[in-house]
């Protein structure tokens, strides 16, 4: 089957759009195929590389699944092949708190610290969960252990496209919400697994809990113990505590409430960790905003619904105007990979700042899942995981027309030819 | 001595002074009631800052109204967030606070605050029989409880009677699957947990594991004088029970909360000394609970019969914020119950921050003291009668002139 009898309207915009400069032995669309040295040049109307730089009609290289350089025409080596691409090209988008690929693994109620599990020998790397997420510009997910576990384990990044893990121990996983509590919230007589309504229902979008069917199996059971086991692990000074406290590992606590988020804010700044909060949907409220802007920790939020309330949504303006970094969930499998790019704009329409909405996407959030160091901007060394859009990533009408990681295109999928 | 240092302060006019800043008012009252002196008419209470600077006798103010009083204490405000307030995975556990499962984003805050109440006394759940520390703070103000705390480690809380044991199973049929299949699962059992923390702590048992030790020192701290022991109890048995562990073991300060039927044991309140928190008063004078099936009584009377003995009490809600059962409502009920006004006033306010040993801070409208105030439109707790107005810290936090 050749290309141009698939008749996806991406992919024909990638024909239109795209073509060789020079005859390079491989047929248009073809760029999967390696190209002598591994080299890609590819020139797009636009190309947002980091930090807000937009280089117009610029050139993108890439050599070995790396960013060789990001320049102009007078980059061009005239010796390798060029792609065109009519319009904007970005680093590809990564996807915060997600259980993609891992429904249900992420948590284990049975305990209540968990510190040496991993998310990264959770997941199934083969999961259509990560095929939509790719399909939609996200090139990363960060899949991190659920709720439940006051100390959940090891988040991981893992790159979409293949399964690749960059990162086995991106992130701790802690927990101050009210679902790591959730098995003692309810006092009563014999229970056998009976379900319990114990208001642990959330009205602006936490976290569903199994918690309800089983009751006082094990510590802790209120906010005050949560605190005091955690100060007691920390003050052991081992393993991933010891790591964290150094600054060596990121932190992600889960907290939804405001004073669920306060008290989780104040807790990392006691232990000097850092990291991001997950949840937190109104961390625009002023006090909360301080403590977090104390805390130095940024907010993984969303995704955001059709219905969140305004000051949820509004809280991502709030926060960057404070300067506290922000990142979205995807919480896939149970929400799609395009409310990923929803989230971003709903809190866009919300009065967020269009740059700290972008680097939301992709710069901070590559930084709050610890993986900055090769993610989340187009800069020379970074890995070359990039998508081609229609036109800008941040009106819903634009489209993906191609995905690129580690330097070769994913998507569409080679094999579709 | 502060009843003459109060008339003199009477006889002197004040004057008036022009609104320069948010802190700064001159409430002008037909009566202001400082609780440490005498009522004065055509009274005067001039703010600064978020203290009162001066209380006298004067002609005009910021604000007007009908009566001033001082903001309430309220020693069981019972906002929370609930089980998850207390760890119940041990029945004593004395070293936590429940400052750390505090949710200062409650609407419930607002309301009471709204209903006169500027300080408060913040418990664990009592699903424990040592269920850990409570705070003292205000009502209002910023959402960080440092800003608001007026005194942490404020009473050590326990409870007595059927609560704590009430969620607890005995594991006779089956294996124990959690740890609710603990003690105690009765009063006797209740009481037994309660002294044997006090015997270990006595003899230093168990002190080799840190968090014993941790929940021993702040027990030790109890039996040195230094920190007020506060437990519930309903019935006249947990009274009792009550009483008689601070005799055994001398521990200088016990609180009685809830205490509904403690008016049946006067020679017994008398004799040991404790201090008294009476629950709100029902309609029928009949306490249900929820968790067990008890049922205590309390009569209208209750407070008068305390005062009258002579034994030290407050008034408190409870947890309740409907329609006339405010903390200022019980003010109302104790009066018809017999209660004088001074007494009924004192027991909203400085008696309750005496108990706590926030008095140095609020209670009253003295000099120096937290500028926390309630406007009223008419005599207070008069069922005709309303807060119109609320300042907390010189914070006005309820506009009268908005009413």
């Amino acid at each position: 089957m050749s290309l141009a009898t698939v008749s996806t309207g991406a992919l024909l915009v990638l024909i239109s759009t795209v073509a060789w400069r020079e005859g390079a032995g491989d047929a248009p669309g073809g760029a999967a195929a390696p190209a002598p040295k591994n080299v890609i040049q590819i020139q797009a109307k636009e190309i947002w590389t980091a930090g807000g730089q937009r280089v117009a009609n610029g050139v993108l290289i890439v050599a070995d699944g790396h960013v060789r350089s990001i320049g102009g025409e007078r980059d061009i080596d005239p010796a390798q092949p060029l792609w065109k691409h009519d319009g904007i090209l970005t680093a590809g988008l990564i996807a915060c708190g997600t259980a993609s690929g891992a429904r249900g693994e992420l948590q284990d109620d049975t305990r209540s610290v968990m510190e040496a599990a991993h998310a990264a020998y959770a997941f199934d790397a083969h999961s259509q969960d990560f095929a939509r997420a790719l399909a939609a510009g996200i090139t990363a997910v960060s899949i991190q252990p659920g709720p439940e576990n006051l100390v959940g384990g090891f988040a991981c990044v893992v790159k979409t496209a293949n399964g690749r893990v960059v990162s086995p121990e991106s992130t701790l996983a802690l927990s101050l919400s009210a679902a790591t509590l959730g098995r003692s919230t309810t006092q009563g007589g014999f229970q056998f697994g009976a379900s319990e309504e114990d208001g642990l229902a959330r009205a602006d979008g936490g976290p569903e809990s199994s918690a309800r069917t089983q009751r006082g199996t094990r510590e802790p059971t209120s906010y005050a113990g949560a605190l005091a086991l955690l100060d007691k692990l920390f003050a052991r000074n081992e393993g991933p505590f010891a790591r964290a406290a150094r600054g060596e590992l990121p932190v992600t606590i889960e907290a939804w409430d405001r004073h669920e988020v306060l008290r989780a804010a104040q807790f990392a700044h006691a232990h000097k960790l850092n990291g991001a909060i997950r949840g937190a949907p109104l961390a625009g409220d002023p006090d909360v905003l301080a403590a977090l802007k104390e805390s130095k920790l940024g907010v993984i939020v969303g995704p955001y619904a059709a219905d969140q309330t305004r000051p949820s949504l509004e809280s991502v303006k709030r926060l960057a105007e404070a300067g506290v970094p922000v990142a979205f969930a995807l919480d896939a499998p149970g929400h799609a990979p395009e409310e990923l790019r929803l989230s971003a704009v709903r809190a866009l329409a919300a009065g967020a700042p269009r740059e700290a909405v972008w680097k939301a996407l992709t710069e901070d959030a590559a930084r709050l899942v610890g993986a900055s160091e090769s993610l989340g901007r187009l800069v020379p060394g970074q890995e070359a995981d990039f998508v081609l859009w229609s036109g800008d990533p941040l009106d819903l009408q634009s489209r993906v027309v191609a995905v690129f990681v580690d330097g070769s295109r994913a998507w569409p999928a080679p094999s579709a030819r | 001595m502060w009843i003459l240092a109060a008339s003199l302060l009477a006889s002197l006019p004040i004057p008036r002074l022009t609104l320069d800043g948010d802190g700064d008012w001159t409430i002008h009252a037909k009566v202001v009631y400082p609780v440490s002196g005498k009522p004065i008419e055509d009274g005067v209470v001039r703010v600064d800052g978020t203290k009162i600077a001066a209380v006298g006798k004067g002609g005009g103010g910021d604000l007007e109204c009908a009566a001033v009083t001082p903001g309430f204490v309220d020693l069981a405000v019972q906002i929370d967030t609930g089980n998850a307030s207390v760890e119940q995975t041990s029945e004593s556990v004395a070293r936590l606070s429940v400052a750390g499962g505090l949710d200062l984003f409650s609407d419930e805050w607002r309301r009471v605050l709204e209903s006169g109440v500027t300080t408060a006394l913040a418990l664990p759940a009592d699903f424990d029989v040592i269920g850990g520390l409570g705070v003292v703070l205000k009502t209002g103000g910023p959402t960080l409880l440092a800003a608001r705390l007026v005194k942490g480690d404020a009473v050590l809380r326990g409870a007595i009677g059927s609560q704590p044991s009430s969620g607890n199973n005995a594991p006779r049929f089956v294996e124990p699957q959690n740890f609710y299949y603990r003690r105690p699962t009765t009063r006797m059992a209740v009481e037994w947990v309660f002294r044997k923390a006090f015997y270990d702590t006595l003899q230093g048992e168990g002190a080799d594991d840190p968090e014993e030790a941790a929940n021993q020192a702040v027990l030790r701290r109890v039996l040195a004088g230094e920190l007020p022991l506060s437990i519930q109890a309903k019935a006249t048995q947990d009274v009792r029970t009550a009483i008689y562990l601070k005799e055994e073991f001398k521990i200088p300060y016990v609180i009685l909360d809830y205490a509904v039927e403690a008016w049946r044991e006067p020679e017994l309140l008398k004799r040991s000394g404790v201090a008294v928190v009476l629950p709100p008063f029902p309609p029928d004078g009949r306490h249900d609970d929820g968790f067990v099936n008890d049922s205590y009584f309390l009569p209208l009377d209750a407070a008068a019969q305390l005062h009258e003995q002579g034994v030290p009490f407050a008034l408190s809600a409870h947890g309740q914020r409907g329609a006339g059962a405010s903390l200022a409502d019980q003010a109302g009920l104790a009066q018809r119950g017999g209660l004088p006004f001074e007494a009924a006033l004192a027991a909203v306010t400085l008696d309750p921050a005496r108990m706590v040993g926030v008095q140095a801070r609020v209670g009253s409208i003295e000099v120096g003291k937290d500028a926390d105030l309630v406007l009223w439109s008419g005599t207070p707790f008069e069922p005709t009668a309303h807060v119109i107005g609320v300042l907390l810290d010189g914070k006005l936090v309820l506009d009268p002139r908005s009413r």
